[in-house]
């Protein structure tokens, strides 16, 4: 039966296309438009209230819409969600010229419409939201609470249909007129349909193109998704929180270590005056001579640990350097090291002027432990002004430099990786008019 | 029963942590710098021979 305007049909009899005479099949009762698949042309049907198994053919638009090449054809069955649906339409839309994105309508007898949303590759399975209670819409903040859980404005629009064909249980004509908004917190987005009189709410979760190729079993090939999907979820190797735990964790054992390794303890002291220096024992001869301190012997304890000298000197327009050979009184290992302080002060073109310093240190590492003893030799460029400084002997001297260089290596990934999330952010707000990122966000060096 | 085993990637990145942390610690009980095998040291002379350099007086 080719169907016309107002005329009453029968369900289960075959139909035909009002306009081009294609074979048409009406199996749901629920069914409100019916578009050609060959021809595009629009039948407005309405389910008789007065004869069981008749519906209405209200209007008849020829050529309405485009024919639609979606990637999944009406009459697809797949197995979504532990239930069984048929595809009874599909609807190419477009917000302005700028995105088109594809609508499936999926049908199961025992659980009504669900739909498929198909944009750059990205899924989106939803359906309509029954208990609009548990729903609260926050306009003056760009904010939705469903399930106590706050969702964020993403975008709203007025959609228009590029192309359409199957079955739709809804009026295709006054989608134009419609207010679509999407609130998001992904994988999960709830959606307005404001119409002249009635809202309908969605929900939604993103669909992962694995679990809808699973779904149809491997025999349509899916488009490749690009970009990053309104809602696809962020899906690091390591999450940052898991990054950040990990990290707290270290840096506390950090602390430990380096508290436990830091005991500081002053072995060696001594102060230099004139006549201590004049006492000391002359080694060597003539220009080679040079008064040298050796001190008593003392106790390295602790293993392995640094030794760090201080030298402070009364030094003034002078200078003086010091060897220190630090002996094992029982192996004879000697450690050297040279030291040197100097001090310079004047006054040029009226303004006073300083250079040097009165105190140096030195380190030596992984000094083991037992019983040592020093020899000391100053020298400065006049014998008689080697007098009063003082050298002091610290070991287990607390060392900070590697303590950063760690803390340091083990912020790298977790910084890298907070940089990654919110790229990833910022690249899915990038398609919204409500983004919360600035528009010209440093994020986008790393876009 | 099902055991939620954590990401390779994730014991890595421990393994990794807890490597640093044992050198460093490894570091501190020797009395070195983490840097130690490529510093240039102050002079050592052992009488066993280890002579690195420093001529004794």
């Amino acid at each position: 039966m080719r169907l016309t305007a107002n005329q009453l049909y029968r369900y289960d009899q075959d139909h035909q296309c009002g306009a081009c005479s294609s074979l048409l099949s009406i199996t749901k009762d629920e069914t409100k438009n019916l578009v050609c698949k060959s021809c595009g042309t629009l039948h407005v049907l309405q389910k008789s209230i007065v004869y069981d198994g008749e519906f209405r053919v209200d209007e008849v638009h020829k050529n309405k819409f485009q024919k639609s090449n979606s990637d999944i054809p009406t009459g697809t069955k797949l197995t979504l969600k532990g239930n069984d649906f048929e595809v009874v339409g599909v609807l190419k839309k477009a917000e302005g010229n700028t995105y088109t994105w594809q609508e499936y309508y999926l049908y199961n007898a025992k659980v009504g419409y669900r739909f498929l949303t198909e944009y750059q590759g990205h899924w989106t399975f939803l359906e309509e939201i029954d208990d609009k209670k548990l729903i609260k819409e926050q306009s003056h903040d760009k904010e939705a609470v469903y399930n106590h859980d706050y969702y964020r404005l993403f975008s709203q629009y007025h959609a228009s249909i590029k192309g359409a064909n199957g079955e739709f249980p809804i009026d295709l004509l006054k989608v134009p007129k419609t207010l679509v908004k999407e609130y998001i917190l992904p994988p999960f987005l709830i959606t307005s349909e404001k119409g002249e009189n009635k809202k309908h709410w969605f929900k939604g979760e993103y669909l992962a193109v694995e679990e809808l190729d699973e779904a149809l079993q491997g025999k349509i090939r899916l488009p490749e998704s690009f970009g990053v999907g309104v809602l696809e979820p962020y899906k690091p190797k390591i999450r940052f929180t898991e990054l950040m735990q990990i990290s707290v964790v270290a840096v506390i054992i950090l602390l430990v270590i380096q508290m436990y390794f830091t005991k500081s303890e002053l072995v060696f002291e001594k102060s230099f005056y004139y006549d201590t220096v004049n006492e000391m024992r002359t080694v060597g001869n003539g220009y080679d001579s040079s008064k040298v301190y050796i001190s008593p012997s003392f106790q390295l304890k602790n293993g392995n640990a640094n030794v760090e000298f201080t030298l402070d000197a009364n030094v003034d327009n002078n200078w003086l350097e010091t060897d220190i050979v630090l002996i094992n009184d029982k192996t004879g290992d000697e450690y050297n090291v040279s030291m040197g302080v100097e001090f310079y002060s004047g006054v040029e073109g009226g303004e006073s002027w300083t250079e040097g310093s009165h105190e140096t240190d030195a380190m030596i590492e992984k000094v083991p432990e037992g019983l040592y003893h020093l020899e000391i030799s100053p020298s400065t460029t006049f014998p008689s002004l080697v007098s009063n400084f003082s050298l002091k002997m610290h070991r287990g001297v607390a060392v900070y430099g590697g303590f950063i260089f760690i803390l340091l290596l083990l912020s790298i990934y977790p910084v890298i990786s907070y940089y990654q999330e919110r790229t990833f952010e910022y690249r899915r707000w990038q398609a919204s008019d409500y983004s919360p990122f600035e528009e010209d966000s440093w994020l986008d060096a790393f876009n | 029963m099902k055991i939620n085993k954590p990401a390779p990637e994730k014991m890595t990145y421990i393994g990794i942590v807890a490597l640093s942390l044992f050198y460093f610690s490894y570091c501190r009980y020797n009395g070195q710098g983490l840097f130690y095998f490529m510093d240039s040291h102050p002079e050592k002379w052992s009488p066993q021979g280890a002579n690195n350099g420093f001529q004794h007086k």
